[in-house]
């Protein structure tokens, strides 16, 4: 049927419906009338709807695998311009190959990508004019009206349908529509269609995790054919398709600040930090200033700001209201599509350790770090530090959440009290430091005990019943409101050696008040990612017995555990504040989180002279680094024991390098 | 444009008022209780991790014939077959099809006419089209409750390409996909019906599609397998298993056709083209180094280990149509060992589109 006759066609039929249905000899079969519709609703845009092949690139993205099989892209422009969904060339083919509604197979470009939305962007040669569906205006869109899934995955020649109605609009902060038809690789990247055979939207996976863009391709596709689908309109695709024929990826628009992680739909959107050179910085916004109006639109809560930031592009030009001191100021800032990596600030000092007393209220001072801000600004160790610029400060993590707010290279006034007098400091802040202090730099932290304790380290085991892992600690006597700095050992499986490793940490254990927990795989060849839950309950178990020190956390590991140290400490829930690698590249699949307030996480990366890795693990540093994490390294002898067991030297490092952690 | 969709939509809503819903609900309601009549809850073998005790079936004659899904259920002397009244039977092995995955099973009904589905009756479907499945998906319905009934439309007619676990399905012919939840455990043996109660087809197993890699929602057409059936209940051979396409009695090869794929190292490795042999049938076609094969006749080639596999599916002397890109453009070759005595010039052929 050449497009448009069907719906006199269907006219026809409908009023044939209408007269037959007054009589109630012959009943009138709406649903058949409705399935009619459908098809001809669907056979409206299937010449518009290409199968695309690919060549080459990654069997699996992750550890998920990609079928090999053929998928779906919908025309949006005449002159050979396609969209389908960025979770189709997640692989990174070599070649892609169009199928056009003649038959015939044609080799296509990727034109951009749209981060923000999921999408890519392809041009093939057509010789004719390609057929370019209707959108449906994003107005007239409303929740319950049909909505037919289309793709051309399972036959070149016919198109594949699910049907379903628009369950949600709105969806992912404003920038898809939601439907209850099945929506899977078999039509991602092909439309939703409407039933006058109009395009609803471009199918697409995606998830809360997808959102802002960061996520990967294939977020939000586990939720497949479950009732959840989703679909970028595709009147948003044609407003764009200009501004991306010019060939550069769509990214999500970023302001660069950082806001409280609770009462998102409940409290005003208050900044409580301001990247660096992020146009925020640039509009000269500070922490504590309020957002209460996008381009003239009221806002409330910080949900409701998402909802107009997210669907941004970088390039963007937003009017915002920021409040001050009860003063409305107006900025005029342009997104930007990447920050440049959060750093925390520093101070320069290291805390006394437990609840300081009530009636001096502030954090004392063990130890100034050396040539650190603070040392140059004149603080001493036994300071006890009462204010940091306008917050007052009553404990240590007032201290780093006020730090928080604060960027490298600014200077702030820190009030302390000296002997019982008041002092006031300026002192200009840099970024966490990387180099190991010396046991001389290390003056007791008012908790551990020097005093010598001959007797063997004694292990206990650590019982989860679900697993058949082994885990076992070794606690250093504990004085009241002293939690427990933690160092997760994950052991190579050889269980023999457990009680020498015990007693070769047991007196950086009682002088630092260190935790240590030997872990061991389920699968004596070694750690896998079968282990993590495992992991992720030891540490949960390991929290709830004891108090632990959330500064001083770390997880260590050599080799293949070593990998699996970074990417459990990677893990935001893991809650970790450090991890140490020995001879361990990071995880080739491991995508590095951007660093952000509120999360200090530092890394040590140990090196054997003789590892073969040293290419690879000092690149690894760099990119660590240029991430805005603090990575440490240091260099052993040759590794001509393999196990878990090395020499003092390097063991002490280990120990001083977590002694510091809680510097700020 | 606007007008006429006015038009259509006024038209709908008049339909939709004018419509006597409650027979057409009615009326439904009747298709799908005599279509649950006619299917069968089986309990047989497994219980184990995962592996359910319990599948579906139809009726399929007046006397007692029932068709299932061959599976490990069957696999026991103690088979229950239980109809829609709840009624019991311990049910005999008739026979099975390894190719459809299908079994006919035949419970001791005596002169007890009770409503079957004629296979000879079946009907076919058409994408988009309305269906209902019905089978005891889950064991949900116990004793005499009525089986469950899901509604969706069919997605597509397509072979099947598919795969459980490790193993590829043995049917490769077209079925029916769906978009109704229809394929979960206990589903197999079911009965694919249209609005007015009619068969279209049986319910498959649990696969997941090697296309998009997701879990497939399927059901064998009737058309596809009444033959089989009627062999089965006249004890004869299965045609079927003479459709087995066999493997070439000597297989073709990239060598033989005269050219390399560059090393194969990853599992996605792009089929590009390594080396040509001189005077051998692809350099005589015009075969490159570094060409790219994306399609063997219409299969599309996404790596080098699929190019291998499709070719060694042709007979040594069988012609073989490659697709290559090249410099952005795709190129067409037809290929052949030259066979003996043969002409040489007349068996290559070279086509540039």
């Amino acid at each position: 049927m050449t497009p448009r006759t069907f719906i006199p066609c269907l006219l026809i039929g409908l009023m044939l419906g209408v007269s037959l249905a007054t009589s109630v000899a012959a009943d009138a079969d709406l649903a058949l009338q409705e399935q009619q519709a459908l098809q001809a609703a669907v056979q409206h845009v299937a010449a518009s709807v290409v199968q695309i092949h690919t060549v080459g690139g990654s069997d699996r993205v992750g550890r998920t695998l990609i079928s090999q099989g053929p998928t779906t892209g919908l025309v949006v422009s005449a002159d050979g311009y396609i969209v389908s969904s960025a979770f189709n060339f997640a692989q990174q083919p070599t070649s892609i190959l169009v199928r056009l509604p003649s038959g015939e197979q044609t080799p296509a470009q990727l034109v951009a990508r749209d981060k923000n939305r999921m999408l890519v962007l392809l041009k093939v040669d057509a010789d004719e004019p390609l057929p370019v569906p209707e959108a449906t205006p994003t107005d007239e869109i409303r929740v319950g009206q049909w909505a037919v899934a289309v793709g051309r995955t399972f036959r070149a020649d016919r198109v594949a349908v699910s049907v379903g109605i628009v369950s949600a609009l709105n969806r992912m902060y404003g920038r898809v529509i939601q439907t209850d038809a099945n929506v899977s690789v078999a039509n991602y990247g092909g439309p939703l269609v409407d039933l006058h055979g109009r395009v609803l939207g471009i199918l697409v996976p995606m998830s809360p995790q997808s959102a802002g863009g960061e996520g990967s391709e294939l977020a939000g596709a586990e939720f497949y054919d479950s009732g959840i689908g989703f679909a970028v309109p595709l009147e948003h695709v044609l407003g764009i398709l200009e501004r991306w024929q010019q060939g550069d990826d769509l990214l999500s628009g970023k302001l660069g600040i950082g806001m409280k992680r609770d009462g998102v739909h409940s409290e005003p959107p208050e900044i409580t930090t301001v990247w660096q050179g992020s146009p925020a910085a640039e509009a000269g916004w500070q922490p504590k200033d309020v957002i209460v109006a996008v381009d003239g639109q009221p806002i409330a809560t910080q949900s409701q700001l998402r909802f107009l930031l997210v669907p941004r592009y970088a390039g963007d030009q937003l009017q915002i209201t920021i409040r001050r001191d009860g003063q409305q100021l107006e900025s005029q800032v342009t997104l930007t599509g990447k920050l440049t990596p959060y750093r925390h600030a520093f101070l320069g000092v290291l805390p006394m350790r437990g609840t300081p007393a009530e009636d001096a209220p502030g954090v004392t001072l063990r130890s100034v770090w050396p040539k650190g801000p603070a040392a140059r600004a004149g603080l001493k160790s036994g300071d006890r530090i009462t204010k940091i610029g306008d917050s007052d400060i009553s404990k240590l993590d007032e201290a780093l959440e006020s730090l928080g707010g604060l960027s490298v290279d600014s200077s702030v006034k820190v009030v302390v009290d000296r002997n019982n007098k008041q002092r006031t400091f300026t002192a200009k802040l840099s970024t966490l430091p990387e180099a190991i202090l010396s046991r001389g730099q290390l003056p007791p932290a008012d908790q551990g005990t020097q005093e010598k304790d001959d007797k063997p380290a004694e292990l206990k085991p650590l019982r989860m019943l679900q697993f058949v892992q082994l885990a076992r600690y070794y606690s250093p006597p504990q004085a009241e409101n002293r939690p427990l700095g933690l160092l997760l050992w994950l052991a190579a499986g050889d269980t023999t050696e457990d009680q020498a490793l015990a007693d070769a940490w047991h007196a950086d254990c009682r002088r630092d008040g260190l935790l240590l927990v030997i872990a061991h795989p389920r699968d004596e060849t070694g750690w896998s990612a079968d282990d993590s839950e495992f992991l992720d309950t030891l540490l949960r178990t390991i929290r709830g017995q004891f108090e632990i020190d959330a500064h001083r956390a770390v997880v260590c590991g050599s080799g293949k555990a070593g990998q699996l140290a970074f990417a459990l400490a990677f893990r935001r829930k893991s809650g970790l504040s450090g991890a140490i690698g020995i001879d361990a590249p990071l995880p080739r699949t491991l995508r590095l989180p951007p660093s952000l307030p509120g999360r200090r996480l530092a890394l040590l990366s140990i090196e054997s002279k003789n590892t073969s890795f040293a290419p690879l693990i000092r690149k690894d540093i760099e990119r660590l680094r240029e991430a805005g994490y603090p990575t440490s390294w240091l260099q052993r002898p040759n590794a001509d024991h393999v196990g878990q067991l090395f020499e003092q030297q390097t063991r002490d490092s280990i120990a001083r390098w977590i002694d510091g952690l809680d510097r700020f | 444009m606007t007008q006429l969709r006015k038009l259509l939509l006024t038209c709908l809503a008049l339909l939709v008022v004018g419509s006597p819903l409650a027979v057409e609900a009615a009326n439904l309601q009747q298709t799908i209780r005599s279509a649950q009549r006619k299917v069968v809850k089986i309990y047989g073998a497994g219980g184990l991790r995962g592996m359910e005790a319990y599948q579906s079936g139809i009726l399929i004659s007046a006397e007692g014939h029932v068709l299932t899904a061959l599976s490990y259920v069957l696999d026991t002397d103690d088979l229950v077959v239980m109809l829609d009244d709840g009624r019991k039977w311990q049910a005999e092995f008739i026979g099975s099809d390894p190719v459809r995955e299908l079994a006919v099973l035949r419970v001791p009904l005596e002169d007890e006419p009770l409503p079957y589905f004629d296979l000879h009756q079946s009907v076919q479907a058409e994408e988009g089209q309305r269906i209902l499945a019905l089978s005891n998906l889950y064991g949900i319905a116990t004793g005499d409750e009525p089986v469950s009934v899901l509604q969706g439309v069919v997605t597509a007619i397509a072979p099947l390409d598919a795969r459980r676990g490790a193993h590829q399905a043995n049917y490769r012919d077209t079925v029916y996909v769906l978009d109704a939840y229809a394929n979960n455990p206990g589903a197999s043996g079911g009965a694919l019906v249209d609005w007015q109660g009619q068969l279209i087809g049986v319910l498959g197993k649990e696969l997941r599609s090697r296309v998009t890699g997701t879990w497939l929602n399927y059901a064998l057409p009737a058309e596809k397998i009444v033959t089989a059936v009627d062999d089965i209940l006249a004890g004869r051979e299965l045609d079927s298993l003479k459709e087995e396409r066999l493997p070439p009695e000597r297989a073709l090869s990239t060598e033989a056709l005269g050219f390399m794929l560059v090393p194969n190292v990853l599992p996605r490795t792009p089929p590009y083209v390594d080396t040509v042999r001189p005077d051998s049938p692809a350099d005589k076609a015009g075969l490159r180094p570094d060409d790219l094969v994306v399609f063997v006749a219409d299969e599309p080639i996404p790596s080098c280990q699929a190019l291998v596999e499709t070719i060694g599916l042709h007979e040594f002397e069988e012609e073989v149509q490659l697709s290559v890109l090249r410099d952005g453009a795709l190129i067409e070759f037809r290929l052949r060992t030259v066979a003996p005595d043969a002409d040489q010039e007349n068996e290559i052929e070279l086509e540039q589109p």
